[in-house]
């Protein structure tokens, strides 16, 4: 009896034994991943075209150079098959990128923990995996972490991000690597220029004043907006001492048919100089400088009579260009501007005496804001430490995250599109300003700041911003540069805006006859584009010497390119530019065409013919941008289609 | 046995009372008007689910990568989505072409098309005002905009 019951116990542990030995190769057996594994092989299985079933185990790719071993393949079987296209997921084939994925692996762009074998895991949506798979509106922040440049056309989210960190001046708060500062006017001598009610009316709202504005709204109560006004309004002089000219007697009378004509002849010079070009009125027009909509009822009649006449006096840096107006020319310009830019819906504002201390409540909420962060004001410091670091924001752990009772899934991306769109959200203590981005801006730069991460990157792989061009002119022709704001929206020798053509190549591209005639009449080349040439009034002894320089400078000889001009030649280049290319698709002569590219009357009086030979063969070479084709011209094409062109004088 | 079954509902009893409790205090801070900020928030917050669950990006990569160059090179005259309507078709004669056609459309292969934007109208014995990119754009490129193309054709010729 007693044996028995040993026995019985004996066979009893021994079977629990067995189980417990079971557990670990039945765990295995039911991994998540081998289910996936035998439906991708029953999938392909049922495919027309023929696909290799997958051998059952575990897969990975290991990235040596970037130290990373990613399983993903395991249960995204089909990353590399063609046939997968359109699968459905895990098996889908990846769309192509331009790197290798055996090469880069896969987490490099993706995140998420590239080791683990459950999905939970792999994906990252487990406690303490810092970085979880990046939602696929993101996934262009990975490109910024080699591809420093600022432009990556291929990720165009990521470049916009950048483009809006730079503009919107993070700067002035924020440590961020490779970003400098921007210019934003200086206050000195605000109290001189613009009016109180104008002022406070600003401060309370940018953006319904120039909704195209770069100055954030810090939702000032009505209380703080009044303080900071009086504050600012004590700084009555200008920079560098500079002093305002009293304006000319002509402008005294407001009314009367003197006066009319005045306002006539101002309103003629304001479009000859072609304001709009960067300056909205009413909404149209440029958008590199401020609405003029109401600008007179902004800003002092005698500033803007001065500034005019020369910016950088009293606005140092500013890219406005300096017009060379005769002083009554500059008169009917000003007072056409007080009569027509009135904003007539203006209210009254109530008497207002300032508050006895409200220099130093103002002070303190100019220090408190950082306006001089972005600001210059003659002996206001910029707060030494304003804003987080953000040079590595991309790595930032979520537990140094406050969320407040925001509610927000909490993650990085939606931490930081969310901050932007709401920047006051997270905690009452946040001063951060609302700069209205849309929802398309905010995740932009939410990209850009993901793009930012401390990850161990092999310096080979770092694609660095190209060097900044260093080209300053000097001399007459630098002071013009400098005066007139040429590179406010030209580029030359890689410096400058990309508003207008580059000039670097100018006097190899058109001849010199026609450069000085269309700075007497700056036509526009391309009547569908709203930022066009301004006439600056130059005299000619100035024309003379901007010519001169690009003449000397702004050419290249490779670029000579002689064409024989006989008459079968040019009637061969009309069949090409009309029968065989179709050139008239974008392009008018004699008003018929299309409007896509320049009209081409009297291009022969225009360009050189040796530029037209190079364009043709090749005009990305030139303008990457250009959306003129190329059309693998033969040389002989091209010097016959050059023969044409040059025909029309 | 009875004594302990009283003892049980008793508990259960209360504890029905204290749930009941509880669900009129939620009712109540419910009716309770949400602050402005709480709305702006709640909106940016669907946002976000919308962004981070489901469809993310109704185009796929090929897609937007094809939009890119559709946007750059096409528009101007075959319009932005395609109706053959871009600024500069009232130039042209003949008049490019709709995508909204869908039947024809749908009759032409990739290849065929394909084959237009890389060597143009006059390649394919069609008009000379269409140009070609076969030089301009590699092969993957202009099958981007092919892929972007048969969006275009779904989305005039079933409107939303």
């Amino acid at each position: 009896m007693k044996i028995s019951k040993l026995r019985l116990a004996f066979a009893v542990t021994s079977v629990l034994f067995l189980v417990v030995l079971a557990i670990s190769p039945l765990k295995d057996y039911f991994r998540e991943w081998r289910g996936y594994q035998h439906r991708y092989n029953a999938f392909v299985s049922q495919l027309p075209e023929r696909v290799k079933p997958a051998e059952i185990g575990i897969k990975q790719i290991w990235s040596q150079k970037l130290n990373r071993i990613d399983r993903c393949e395991t249960c995204h079987l089909g990353v590399t098959q063609a046939a997968l296209a359109h699968a459905p997921q895990p098996f889908r084939q990846h769309p192509w990128v331009y790197h290798d994925i055996e090469e880069f692996a896969c987490t490099t762009c993706h995140e998420g923990q590239g080791a683990a074998t459950t999905t939970e895991e792999a994906h990252g949506n487990v406690e303490y995996w810092e970085r979880p798979l990046l939602p696929a509106a993101y996934v262009e922040a990975s490109c910024g972490k080699c591809h420093k440049e600022e432009n990556v056309p291929e990720a165009p989210l990521l470049t916009l991000g950048r483009k809006l960190i730079r503009e919107s001046n993070c700067v002035a708060c924020h440590k961020i690597a490779g970003y400098s500062k921007q210019w934003v006017p200086n206050l000195n001598g605000i109290g001189t220029k613009v009016n109180r009610p104008w002022l406070v009316s600003w401060l309370k709202d940018p953006k319904a004043y120039d909704p195209l504005s770069k100055m954030p709204n810090f939702h000032f109560t009505d209380e703080e907006a009044n303080v900071l006004a009086d504050f600012l309004m004590t700084f009555k002089t200008f920079a560098n001492g500079a002093q305002l000219e009293p304006l000319p007697k002509a402008l005294a009378a407001s009314s009367g048919p003197a006066s009319d004509k005045m306002i006539e002849a101002g309103t003629t010079r304001f479009r000859e100089a072609r304001c709009i070009t960067c300056h909205l009125v009413n909404g149209r027009g440029g958008t590199s400088a401020p609405e003029l909509a109401t600008v007179a009822s902004k800003v002092n009649e005698q500033w803007l009579y001065n500034y005019i006449e020369e910016p950088k006096r009293l606005q140092p840096l500013v890219e406005m260009p300096q017009y060379r107006f005769k002083k009554p020319e500059l008169t009917s310009v000003v007072a056409y501007m007080e009569n027509q830019f009135v904003n007539f819906g203006a209210e009254q504002p109530p008497p207002h005496t300032p508050e006895p201390d409200f220099y130093e409540k103002g002070l303190a909420l100019f220090k408190k804001y950082n306006c001089a962060g972005c600001h210059t004001l003659d002996g206001m410091q910029r707060a030494q430490v304003m804003g987080p670091d953000l040079s590595f924001i991309g790595s930032k752990k979520l537990y140094e995250i406050d969320f407040g009772q925001s509610g927000i899934e909490q993650t990085l991306p939606s931490y930081l599109f969310t901050k932007l769109k709401h920047p006051r959200i997270f905690t009452a203590a946040m001063k951060m300003p609302d700069y209205q981005f849309s929802d398309e801006q905010a995740r932009a730069i939410a990209v850009a700041l993901l793009s930012m991460t401390d990850d161990p990157i092999p310096d080979n792989l770092i694609i660095q911003p190209s060097a900044q061009s260093t080209f300053a002119p000097q001399g007459k022709f630098g002071k013009l540069v400098d005066e007139l704001a040429c590179l406010g929206c030209h580029k030359m020798e890689g410096r400058g805006k990309e508003i207008a053509p580059d000039l670097s190549l100018e006097a190899s591209q058109a001849r010199r006859k026609w450069i000085e005639g269309y700075f007497k009449v700056p036509y526009s080349l391309r009547p569908i584009l709203t930022e066009r040439m301004p006439n600056f009034f130059l005299p000619d002894s100035e024309i003379t010497t901007i010519v001169d320089y690009m003449e000397t400078v702004f050419r290249a000889d490779s670029l000579e390119h002689a064409v024989k001009m006989d008459p079968s030649t040019i009637a061969q280049g009309r069949i090409l530019y009309y029968g065989t290319y179709g050139c008239q698709s974008c392009h008018q002569i004699n008003l018929k065409g299309g409007y896509v590219g320049p009209p081409l009357d009297h291009i022969g009086s225009r360009l050189k013919p040796g530029w037209v030979f190079h364009w043709l063969k090749n005009p990305q070479a030139f303008k990457p941008e250009t959306i003129e084709p190329n059309n693998k011209l033969t040389d002989s094409q091209a010097e016959a289609l050059t023969a044409f062109l040059m025909s029309l004088k | 046995m009875n004594k302990r079954f009283f003892k049980v509902s008793r508990a259960l009893g209360e504890t029905l009372l204290v749930i009941a409790a509880a669900l009129v205090l939620v009712g109540c801070s419910r009716t309770e008007k949400k602050p402005a900020a709480q709305t702006a928030l709640d909106t940016t917050l669907a946002q976000q689910n919308a962004l981070t669950s489901a469809p993310v990006i109704p185009l796929t990569y090929e897609q937007r990568q094809g939009k890119y160059f559709y946007d750059r090179y096409c528009a101007v005259c075959h319009g932005e989505k395609g109706a053959g309507d871009g600024f500069n078709s009232f130039n042209l004669d003949p008049k490019p072409h709709s995508f909204a056609d869908s039947a024809y459309f749908a009759a032409i292969s990739d290849a065929s098309l394909e084959q237009v934007i890389s060597a143009g109208g006059r390649g394919v014995n069609k008009s000379v005002l269409m140009p070609s990119y076969g030089a301009t754009l590699n092969k993957r490129d202009i099958s981007y905009v092919v892929a972007y193309l048969r969006t275009l054709a779904r989305s005039i010729s079933s409107p939303q």
